[in-house]
């Protein structure tokens, strides 16, 4: 993970990391171990460093666009589009004294950002349509069952069944929610944090090498 | 200019490109191989995947055009062998004396593509100076073999469907002219299923016949919690409330979030929003507007009693949620004129009382997850989320663990919601309401066609075989 660079610094990164740790968990528990001021400047830290972290994202994307628009890449045109836009949102929002609420902004809001995103995430029902088309079969390995829990899901959601749908149907559908899948849901999570939690002692473990 | 073909998707970027344009591969340039000595190259070569009787020679590569146009996984490489064919080729190369040692170090499974979970290389970390450098002299590295189209090969054998046909374990041949479906197994064997279909039918058939207008939706745990919550918020209360999704899903959030601001209003609660997606503010602006002019009443000016702050887009993601908790005053990227705000409350004071309660509006369930372990602990709020329905099961855990106080999810837990409150939906509302439910109701009936369809091509393909 390191191999280019020392172990002097990899070791001094490592500790540096551990003792954030060691702070944040001291306060976490109120173990009073160390000053509680000591574990906010770090948390304030982390702010600051997602705020830097953010600009340079900006600046990265504006200097790869650059580039492209530079050398006359495919589709370069896209890029300046994109580069007059950042220019425009930019600029309206460091001018204006109310920010990003900005005329120009609400504007680019209103009028490009809303419908665009509403557009590509309405795709997702094309995916879904797609996916119930390509595997929601019964001759699959499987199938079956998978098959029957998404048409009880669908068939107890929809407005239009409930009309037809029996008590009986309704309660099943409930019982496997609060029960079978419920169980998986806590199981997912258990061990989606134990599997964090050993990957991080392993990653510090093995960097301490 | 020179052009350089992305391993991946074939895409030419320029020489300098370091991440292909078109998918995003790492671009690394392999240097042209060196003419290798046709002697043996240990294990990983030894093994073609073709039975003992047809193993090639050690050394001996299995033909590109052997390997492809099959359409099935093949088995001729080191992360594809079965152990026993490892071991076999292992005890190959032990028993030949003019394999030397460096043969014999079997290949990483994953040697290109790292994962968190691949074992650690000793060797990896090695100082200058220390003893392990040393070895690493002695040990030399096995010469370049997973090549470009080995690399594809593997990515297409995980993208591949997963073989679960019984009876031909992973890792052998199967005979020629044998379908992957056809198998032995629990799989494809169908009692099971036919039984949960037969018991289906009968609880539908034997079932209690639904009350007159249907049973309704099914029941929302959380949201007579999340009502009595802000229903018992004493006037001019502190409401923190994270804004966590953006037009994307706007169409429906919308719908959830609007009866739980309005009744938040109506409490004369003071909100202070605060965001962590960029767009997310703007999202917010606009609700809340359009709460507060449906709850505007004749002759009294919501916005006179109400105080809603917008705090600020907050970046850094779950990491500066903490600070959120212990110092809200120093996190929020106030406007400091604000800071004193028609002597109502100063946000100052936010830090010694903390909110009396969290509302996450939420379109994921990790942005609620993110808050209940970043921020609760630490400012001891009670946590309402208002969520998509799709977020409504991964946080029913939540809630019956306590951790958080209500829940409202879907655009029927809003309906559901906003039966309870104190304003009826006006007649553009419900019409608004009646489209959403129209446009469900033929969602459901496409999905179904599709579903009926697929099987239908699932069962006509399995007559052609």
């Amino acid at each position: 993970m390191f191999s280019s660079r020392s172990g002097w610094s990899n070791r001094i990164g490592l500790l540096v990391a551990l003792a954030c740790a060691f702070v944040v968990i001291s306060a976490r528990f109120e173990l009073e171990i160390t000053p509680a001021a000591l574990a906010t400047t770090l948390y304030s830290w982390a702010l600051l460093l997602g705020a830097f972290a953010l600009l340079l994202g900006v600046l990265n994307a504006l200097w790869y666009h650059l580039l492209r628009v530079q050398r006359g890449q495919k589709e370069w045109l896209l890029s300046l589009l994109l580069l007059i836009a950042f220019a425009l949102v930019f600029g309206a929002g460091v001018t204006s004294p109310k920010g990003s609420a900005a005329p120009v902004a609400e504007w680019v809001f209103d009028a490009i950002l809303a419908p665009g995103q509403a557009t590509l995430f309405a795709l997702t029902g094309f995916f879904l349509l797609s996916a119930a088309f390509h595997y929601l079969r019964f001759t699959r390995p499987g199938g079956l069952w998978i098959l029957a829990g998404a048409l009880l899901m669908l068939l107890v959601q929809t407005p239009a069944s409930h009309q037809l749908m029996p008590v009986a149907l309704v309660d099943l559908f409930n019982w496997l929610l609060n029960w079978p899948v419920m169980a998986a849901m806590r199981g997912v999570l258990l061990g989606g944090v134990l599997g964090l939690l050993i990957i991080s002692i392993r990653l510090v473990a093995r960097s301490a090498k | 200019m020179q052009m350089f073909d992305c391993p991946h998707c074939g895409y030419s970027n320029t020489d300098l490109a370091r991440f292909c344009e078109q998918c995003g591969t790492v671009l690394t340039r392999i240097p042209p191989p060196e003419p290798v000595d046709p002697a043996p190259l240990g294990p990983d070569a030894a093994a073609g995947g073709q039975g003992p009787e047809t193993k090639p020679e050690a050394g001996e590569r299995a033909a590109p055009e052997e390997e492809q146009g099959s359409g099935e996984p093949v088995f001729g490489h080191s992360w594809s062998l079965p152990p026993s064919a490892g071991d076999e080729a292992g005890e190959d190369a032990e028993s030949d004396p003019s394999t030397t040692q460096n043969d014999a170090q079997p290949e990483p499974l994953l040697g290109e593509l790292p994962g968190l979970l691949e074992p650690a290389d000793p060797l990896e970390f090695a100082t200058a100076g220390s003893r392990i450098s040393e070895l690493r002299n002695e040990v030399q590295p096995p010469p370049e073999t997973v090549d470009e189209e080995e690399r594809r090969r593997l990515r297409e054998l995980f993208s591949a469907e997963f073989p679960l046909d019984a009876g031909v374990a992973a890792g052998t041949t199967r005979a020629a002219g044998a379908h992957p479906q056809v198998g032995r197994g629990m799989q494809r064997r169908f009692q099971l299923e036919w039984l949960l279909l037969l018991v289906l039918v009968v609880a539908y058939l034997r079932a209690t016949p639904a009350p007159p207008g249907g049973p309704g939706p099914h029941p929302l745990p959380g949201l007579p919690q999340a009502h009595r919550q802000i229903s018992t918020l004493p006037p001019d209360s502190l409401v923190l409330v994270n804004w966590a999704y953006d037009p994307a899903t706007a169409g429906e959030m919308d719908r959830v979030a609007q009866p739980v601001i309005e009744h938040l209003l109506l409490r004369g609660a003071n909100l202070i929003v605060v965001s962590q997606l960029p767009a997310g503010l703007a999202s917010a602006r606009r609700l809340i507007a359009k709460a507060e002019d449906a709850v505007r009443q004749p002759g009294r000016s919501q916005m006179e009693t109400n105080v809603v702050i917008e705090a600020g887009f907050l970046p850094g993601g779950a990491a500066s949620l903490p600070l959120l908790g212990v110092a809200p005053a120093q996190t929020l990227p106030l406007d400091p004129g604000w800071l004193d705000l028609k002597g109502r409350f100063t946000v100052a004071g936010l830090d010694k009382t903390g909110p009396v309660l969290n509302l996450i509006v939420a379109a994921r369930s990790e942005d609620v997850r993110h808050w209940l372990e970043q921020v609760q602990p630490l400012n001891a709020g009670a946590v309402v989320a208002v969520t998509s329905a799709a977020t409504d099961i991964p946080l029913r855990p939540f809630l019956q663990s306590g951790q958080l106080a209500g829940l409202v999810s879907g655009w029927d837990g809003g309906s559901a919601y906003r039966l309870r409150s104190e304003r009826a939906a006006g007649p553009e509302e419900k019409a608004v309401a009646g489209r959403l439910v129209s446009g469900q109701n033929w969602g459901f009936a496409i999905l179904l066609a599709a579903i009926l369809l697929g099987n239908l091509a699932g069962i006509a393909e399995r007559r052609q075989r």
